[in-house]
């Protein structure tokens, strides 16, 4: 029996990094993958490698996610397990913050869990049988630890971090089995940075200051996130919700570099 | 279901309860377990070996300083080595400040606390030994609420949540690839906790936990599916600490 076996899940930032890895991982596991994206062609193409469908979303457009979830509703008549993963790095340091971008952060990061969980979670509690579910929002250890250089990404992951416990704890204190946990993870090889890799010289820097926090001594490996978002989608889970669970080498719980 | 193929574990207050779910759960996912316990668990050992499993059960008192080498070395040489660790024997004692007589408090972080250090302190070489590996602590949701009456038991898996972290750093950093983290159960039904425990009507998910969906998380953490996540807190409480 594979462990995502006759679950319909849903993947929202599946084109890339984290996302991608989770359409790939939750498909060899069984589970009939949707996902949603700004970025059409590495959309099909990721949905072509592995039989997962592609849905064009904009997270923080509340149309866009109703169009989404009816599909699904259509195709399959229920939602088991969302990932709320599209996300995107943050506004630099305070006094350079422009307005527009700081709100398209808060759109994107904050008010795009928001309508996922909103529109995911009244499809969940459409299943037939009976509301169930399992609701996995991506926070990042940034959520918990702060990062000095972008109080921007570190307010969303917050946000992001009591709106779970919060949605988690409202749907269970209704009776309804919909789970809602945040996954934290630490650094991990992604194209995320990709903005912040602006010279072989910068992005070595980079990749040693990270280094520098994680007690294990290497970035992770977007497969390594995807097998907590695996456990938190499967039943293995059952009894977890408003939980926080961290995949990060060790990297919150240790002053870097000692 | 293989995800433990290979692998061996020693799981300690493994005759009942969470214990005995817990080295079902690693012999199903193929895993070799010593089961070890202060009672006796010669019968949950015997069924899984009747299951087909590679099973061995053995006396222990994890509190016992001397008790952990002979056990560990037993369990190396019968199934080829040590990856896993899970620290689950523990004990609750209600008192509060007032009534709290020091001796008990510190049968309690015996069991609780210096038996898990003793376990990891002594499981170390052998996980060095094969590369890697993975301890597993047993603490509980009592980390992050209190009650008058978990004075001891409370700061026992507090300091025991910790402890591991500080195991889980210094292993990363020497580049061992042994991985430490903590459980942190609510109110699964156990002869510890009953069955109907007052807490139950507080928890959000308005049920207790079952002994198997504890289990599932032992394994997760137990397997390289979890190879990037040391010095965490697993919660598995029915939602009871977030609101
Ligand atoms: N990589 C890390 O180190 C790391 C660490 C902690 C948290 N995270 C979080 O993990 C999540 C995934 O990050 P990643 O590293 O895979 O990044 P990534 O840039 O590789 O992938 C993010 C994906 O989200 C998509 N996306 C961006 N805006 C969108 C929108 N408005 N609507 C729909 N899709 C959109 C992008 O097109 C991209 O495909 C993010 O929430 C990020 O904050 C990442
Ligand atoms: N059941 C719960 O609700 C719950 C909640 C949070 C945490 N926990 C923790 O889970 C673990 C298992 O609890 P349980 O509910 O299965 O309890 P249990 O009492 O049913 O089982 C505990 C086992 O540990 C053994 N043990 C006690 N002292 C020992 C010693 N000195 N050396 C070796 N073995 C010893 C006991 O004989 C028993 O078999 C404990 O650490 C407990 O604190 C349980």
């Amino acid at each position: 029996m594979l462990r995502l076996e006759n679950k319909v899940c849903f993947i929202s930032g599946g084109a890339s990094g984290l996302g991608e890895a989770m359409v790939h991982r939750f498909s060899e596991e069984g589970g009939q993958v949707y996902f949603g994206d700004i970025d059409a062609v590495r959309g099909e193409a990721v949905a072509k490698e592995c039989g997962a469908i592609f849905l064009p979303l904009d997270v923080s457009d509340e149309e866009q996610w109703v169009a989404a979830i009816q599909r699904i509703e259509q195709d399959k008549g229920r939602l088991d397990v969302l990932v709320n993963n599209a996300g995107i790095l943050g506004t630099g340091p305070l006094e350079t913050i422009d307005i527009a971008s700081w709100n398209r952060l808060f759109a994107i990061n904050v008010t795009g869990v928001m309508l996922g969980c909103k529109h995911g979670g009244m499809l969940m509690q459409r299943n037939p049988g009976g509301a169930t579910g399992s609701i996995i929002n991506i926070s990042s250890n940034a959520g918990i630890l702060a990062t000095a250089s972008d109080c921007g990404y570190s307010a969303t992951k917050g946000a992001v971090r009591l709106m779970t416990k919060s949605i988690a704890i409202n749907f269970a204190r209704r009776g309804m089995s919909i789970r809602c946990n945040s996954l934290h993870p630490g650094p991990t090889d992604t194209p995320i940075f990709k903005p912040w890799r602006t010279s072989e010289k910068v992005s070595t820097q980079l990749d040693d200051t990270l280094r520098e926090m994680i007690p294990l001594g290497r970035l992770g490996q977007p497969r390594e996130i995807a097998n907590m978002a695996l456990y938190l989608a499967s039943d293995e889970s059952s009894f977890s919700t408003g939980s926080e669970f961290v995949v990060d080498g060790g990297g919150t719980s240790a002053l870097a570099g000692m | 279901m293989t995800r433990l193929q290979g692998k061996v574990a020693v799981v300690t207050g493994a005759a009942r309860g969470l214990g005995a779910a817990i080295a079902t759960r690693l012999c199903e996912e193929g895993a070799a377990v010593m089961l070890t316990d202060i009672l006796d668990g010669e019968e949950t050992s015997q069924r899984l070996r009747d299951a087909g499993h590679q099973a061995a059960f053995t006396v222990m008192d994890v509190a016992k300083r001397d008790a952990w080498k002979p056990v560990l070395s037993d369990t190396a040489s019968r199934f080829g080595g040590i990856d896993i660790l899970v620290n689950n024997a523990g004990v609750y004692r209600p008192a509060t400040i007032e009534t709290i007589d020091l001796d008990d408090l510190i049968d309690v972080y015996g069991i609780n606390l210096f038996g898990p250090m003793l376990g990891m302190q002594a499981v170390i070489p052998y996980m060095r030994e094969r590369g890697g590996g993975s301890i597993i602590n047993i603490a509980s949701n009592a980390t992050d609420f209190i009650f008058p009456e978990t004075i001891s038991y409370g700061s026992s898996k507090a300091a025991l949540a910790n402890m591991t972290k500080a195991v889980a750093v210094h292993c990363g950093r020497q580049g061992y690839r042994i991985r430490a983290n903590s459980i942190h159960p609510g109110p699964h039904a156990t002869a510890m906790m009953g069955t109907d425990s007052p807490l139950v009507q507080r928890i959000p998910l308005g049920r207790m936990g079952t002994p198997e969906e504890l289990a599932a998380t032992v394994v997760y953490l137990a397997s390289d599916d979890a190879a990037f996540v040391t010095a965490t807190e697993l919660f598995v409480d029915g939602g009871l600490i977030a609101a």
